[in-house]
């Protein structure tokens, strides 16, 4: 498997009023050429920063990148493999980045009303996308977008394309949305809780999409949700993340059939599912800390059922170890108990 | 008490506190990191301090006509006499005379006797806001010394820092005065229209439509037609403050209007009918404290307008009329440019009505950015 | 099929029913123009029958815009519905909410409660957690002074808070903890039947988990009858008893909790839990991918409002609308074909 993005030990800090909030705290993961990476957590857990830092699209200041490295491995030129771009070290208002942003990285957002503008039939937005980045003629875009549309699933693209965007319900402004962002062609796709604003029947529709074009395409997809069920449903590997640190990474069946960190083992057993008899659920106590106040050693333990005192609330913080083949944990081992 | 205005200015660190904030204090405590506007706030505070103790800070009677001063200008305040000598501040008698080559009217200083300014010097008894009996002001020079311009002298002989002193309290209450009206009514009728809506609603949006409409100033002439020309200085004021009143409420309503619409479509709101709440308890508990922030930083962006009205007015004749004393009637003697030209001290009221708009529009930001508390980054 | 004046009839028979909603309808005027002159309404609740049997828990689940929080929100009088009746069941005495005036239904407020959705919104920010829990205490007169100040406590220790929490303000709070102030302030007054609209929909998963913990307790130990507003199968499962699903302002279907899952007999009950995304992935179906979107139901179609999306559609469905009707032991389902075709649950 290539790699297309590396995240090394990647910090975001915030600096507000309280003091520093670390969203992201030494946060690493890979995604391989045609993989899908889900990242869960819940509110707060630092999921959308480490997207949008790809990107470079965090607002700075109050965000200071305040380490790590995100290397983007950018297509192989003929046989010759360039070597990867820190897409850290990139000006965030530069050529460089503009030129992955939309060409070699897509993104799509949570809320698909506010991210077309007003003003502009959808048809224009995704054609002005194209020419910026390809320099093609006006026809040759607007081919491309109908083209487009019909690909992501709207109905009568051909009349749709000269539409505004009020016009389009809330699936199909989502539907458009990614039609956008698949409009160069991008290798990676960052779709950022692309289903949460949206009805379930609408968001089965929205997900089946983005499984097909995962498979037609060959592009990799970064699928950010709090949602445990979504996540499931298409992603290959998944990454736990709570306060800005990753608690767990593996493959998708081997999180969800041996979970390992008490916070993913919490997370599975607070959801409400379909399946298997109504018994009352297990939750995790407590709440979610402040950014600016983080607890000392494992950043879990005041929530933890299994923290043992003078381990887990010490000085050290757990780090993450790769327990079995491609399954990562960072909790601290515990005696006798699930080979930790 | 105490402990309370402690805490208002100290900052606690204690985390119960914090949470025990309230909105006030949380507005406050926001409002204090806006630099421009904490010297707004300071400015202002100043600058009523000194309108509404106008008689004790005056160096000079703001009515009495000096004939061997007209159009003087500043009085020069020294330090170091002519040996290099150091003096408390004083200064000199000054003769009016006809500049035979140019025609007109130099006070050069007559070099002999010096008249130092006196802190806390005695003047005829008079009375403080019409009540507390005093005999001494804060400076100024002795009584039958040559009187300190601070800024000028006016066509009459006058002086000019006295009198803005003395016309801050016209022009500077008028905005309360005016605003406090015109919020009444802003608060009265947007507050039906946004809380009842329909058909009211709509008759009342038209009726502020219109009154939008139409141009403020031969609004102005229209109505100052109407005040007849033999009232009084207390009666023409209540007249002009009512004028700007009814052209200036429109605009409030329409911000109580909007929130009345935005927080009923709130949860917190249908909490309170769910609770059983009356309407009247839901828009005096709920509605009214939840935009008070908002109410507040409309008046504060109000005030200079009002104040503005009132100079405009005034400037043009009408509004307030000599004898009484306000910046815009200050400013009547400004009118004429030649006049400008040779004495242009006679625009200092015009620096005060920019100063004090400034500052309030500066107060204004620092409260709109304060306002929201819970506003995050 | 079962005529509703019939049974209507039968219920009064039996008290065990605390609402009895019938023909409810809440359209909103759609106004254009200088003159506000209606152009068409908004059919949000479009004649519903249901009744809710007194210490149930009713979940009504749907999709956004399908009528189920106008729904909610009328049973309180919080809209005026434009047809139709409620009748509560309260003390040995029925009343016809819509029929009371305003100071009375005011005094019915005490027994008809409502949790929100936005835990941020829901609470006013401008007082201390004793004056919002409190305040249905006040105004109805219920408690003052040092017994308010009591009752208040006790709630509020019974959500999981302390004491001194009472006098803190909201922004102190985090959203799971709000949420818990929420329903302190419905259930400090002692009502008998508490509408929760979307209550945990706004809470991250661990504290949704909490929360509905929460909830389930409190209506075991103040005998309390819930309806349980959401949009999440998952949850209205685990709270419900009994869960009606609405469609474009319509209730397509009722049963009890595990009828209605495993023998769906409306077409829209099946493909809505065949959408639900399942957390175990080696257990994933064919999924019926339902075309379209809801209808605007400020114009509806002539027939079966769901239709057009039904791969089970035929001529009569596009042309009748059909009515909600016994399908079985306690289970009605509004579908020309309920019984003939064979759904699949989960």
């Amino acid at each position: 498997m290539t790699k297309l993005i590396e995240i090394k030990n990647l910090r975001v800090h915030f600096d507000v009023d309280e003091g520093t909030a670390k969203a992201v705290d030494g946060v690493s993961f890979d995604i391989g050429e045609n993989r899908v990476l889900g990242v869960i957590g819940e509110s707060g857990c630092g999921k959308s920063v480490t997207a949008h830092s790809i990107l470079r699209i965090v607002p700075s200041p109050p965000a200071r990148m305040a380490g790590g490295q995100i290397l983007f491995h950018p297509r192989s030129n003929g046989g010759v493999q360039a070597p990867p771009v820190d897409l850290l070290t990139l000006d965030p208002k530069g050529e460089d980045i503009r030129k992955i942003r939309g060409k070699e990285i897509g993104m799509i957002f949570q809320e698909p009303m506010t991210s077309f503008g007003p003003l502009h039939t959808i048809g224009d937005q995704i054609m002005e996308t194209i020419i910026t980045h390809d320099r093609t003629s006006k026809a040759e875009a607007r081919t491309r977008t109908i083209e487009l549309l019909r690909r992501v699933g709207i109905p009568n693209p051909e009349k749709r394309v000269d539409d505004y965007p009020h016009k389009f319900s809330g699936g199909m402004r989502q539907r458009a949305m990614i039609a956008m962002a698949l409009s160069c062609s991008p290798r990676l796709l960052i779709a950022d809780e692309p289903t949460t604003a949206i009805d379930v029947t609408v968001q089965a529709q929205i997900l089946e999409l983005l499984r097909e074009l995962k498979e037609a395409t060959g592009m990799a997809i970064l699928l950010i949700t709090h949602n445990l069920a979504v996540v499931s449903e298409l992603a290959d590997e998944i990454v736990v993340m709570y306060m800005g640190r990753v608690m767990e990474r593996a493959p998708a069946e081997e999180l969800f059939n041996n979970p390992l960190h008490p916070y993913t083992i919490g997370l599975l057993h607070s959801i409400p599912v379909l399946d298997g008899p109504v018994v009352r659920l297990e939750q995790i106590k407590g709440s979610v800390p402040s950014p600016c106040a983080l607890p000392d050693g494992c950043v879990f333990h005041p929530r933890c059922d299994k923290c043992r005192q003078g381990v887990c609330d010490g000085q050290e913080v757990p780090e993450l170890k790769e327990i079995s083949p491609g399954h990562w944990v960072s909790c601290f081992p515990q005696p006798g108990g699930r080979g930790l | 008490m105490i402990q309370a205005l402690k805490n208002l200015f100290v900052p606690n660190r204690s985390p119960e506190l914090d949470f025990r904030a309230s909105q006030f204090r949380l507005v406050w405590r926001k409002f204090r990191r806006h630099r421009l506007a904490k010297i707004g706030m300071v400015g202002l505070f100043v600058m009523y301090i000194l309108a509404t103790f106008a008689e004790f800070f005056v160096p000079v009677d703001p009515r009495q006509r000096h004939r061997e001063y007209v159009y003087a200008p500043p009085s020069r305040i020294h330090v170091v006499d002519a040996e290099g000598r150091w003096h408390w501040p004083y200064i000199h008698g000054r003769t009016r005379t006809l500049n035979r080559e140019t025609f007109r009217y130099e006070f050069p200083e007559n070099v002999g006797v010096r008249y130092p300014i006196h802190v806390l010097v005695k003047r005829t008894p008079y009375h403080l806001l019409g009540l507390v009996p005093l005999n001494r002001t804060l400076f100024g020079t002795a009584e039958g010394a040559p009187p300190l311009f601070l800024m000028g002298a006016d066509r009459m002989g006058r002086d000019l820092f006295s009198r803005i002193i003395y016309g801050g309290r016209i022009s500077l209450y008028i905005g309360f005065a005016g605003v406090g009206l015109s919020f009444f009514l802003g608060c009265l009728l947007g507050g039906i229209s946004g809380y009842l809506r329909g058909r009211t609603d709509e008759v009342i949006q038209r009726f502020i439509d219109l009154l939008l409409c139409l141009p403020t100033l031969p609004l102005w002439m229209a109505l100052s037609a109407a005040v007849p020309r033999d009232w009084g200085v207390t009666q023409t004021y209540f007249a002009i403050t009512l004028i700007l009143a009814v052209v200036g409420w429109a605009g409030l309503a329409r911000v109580v209007r909007g929130k009345f619409l935005a927080l009923g479509q709130e949860e917190f709101v249908l909490a309170a009918r769910a609770a059983g709440c009356s309407d009247a308890r839901i828009i005096f508990r709920h509605l009214f404290p939840s935009m008070a922030s908002y109410l507040i930083v409309s008046v504060t962006i109000a005030i200079p307008g009002m104040i503005l009205g009132e100079t405009g007015m005034s400037f043009l004749g009408l509004g307030m009329q000599s004898p009484a004393i306000s910046w815009g009637v200050l400013l009547q003697d400004a009118q004429d440019l030649v006049n400008l030209a040779h004495h242009p001290w006679l625009l200092w009221p015009c620096f005060f009505v920019i100063a004090i708009v400034l500052m309030f529009n500066f107060v204004g930001d620092g409260l709109r950015d304060a306002a929201d508390p819970y506003a995050r980054v | 099929m079962r005529n509703t004046a019939s049974f209507a009839g039968q219920v009064l028979d039996q008290p065990q029913n605390i609402l009895e909603i019938e023909g409810l309808q809440m359209f909103f005027p759609i106004l254009k123009g200088f003159l506000r002159r209606q152009v068409g309404s908004i059919k949000a609740v479009n004649d519903v029958d249901l009744s809710i049997r007194r210490n149930e828990v009713l979940g009504l689940v749907g999709e956004s815009g399908c009528g189920k929080s106008t729904l909610g929100r009328c049973i309180l009088r919080l809209y005026e519905p434009t047809g139709g009746t409620i009748h509560f069941d309260h003390g040995g005495e029925r009343f016809s909410l819509l029929d009371l005036k305003k100071h009375e239904m005011r005094k019915m407020r005490r027994s008809i409660q409502m949790i929100f959705q936005d835990p941020f919104s829901s609470l006013n920010d401008r007082m201390t957690v004793k004056e919002i829990v409190g305040e249905p205490l006040l105004v109805n007169q219920v408690a003052s002074g040092r017994e308010l100040e009591d009752r208040v406590e006790r709630m509020l220790v019974r959500v999981g808070l302390r004491p001194e929490h009472m006098r803190r303000y909201p922004h102190a709070f985090s959203g799971g903890q709000r949420q818990r102030i929420g329903i302190a302030r419905a259930l400090a007054i002692h009502p008998a039947l508490v509408v929760a609209d979307e209550s945990v929909s706004a809470l991250d998963v661990s504290v949704q988990a909490q929360i509905m913990n929460l909830l389930k307790e409190l209506q075991a130990e103040f005998q309390l009858t819930y309806v349980f507003i959401s949009h999440d199968f998952g949850v209205i499962r685990y709270l419900s008893d009994r869960i009606a699903v609405m469609y474009a302002g319509k209730i397509v279907e009722i049963a009890a909790r595990d009828e209605l899952l495993h023998t769906p007999r409306h077409p829209y009950t099946e493909a809505l839990l065949s959408a639900v995304p399942r957390v175990k992935a080696h257990q994933r179906r064919d999924r019926i991918l339902l075309k379209g979107n809801p209808p605007d139901v400020s114009n509806l179609p002539k027939g079966c409002a769901f239709s057009e999306r039904c791969s089970y559609a035929k001529d009569i469905c596009s042309n009748q609308v059909p009515v909600l009707r016994g399908v079985g032991e306690g289970h009605q389902a509004a579908c020309h074909f309920a019984v003939e075709i064979k759904l699949r649950g989960i």
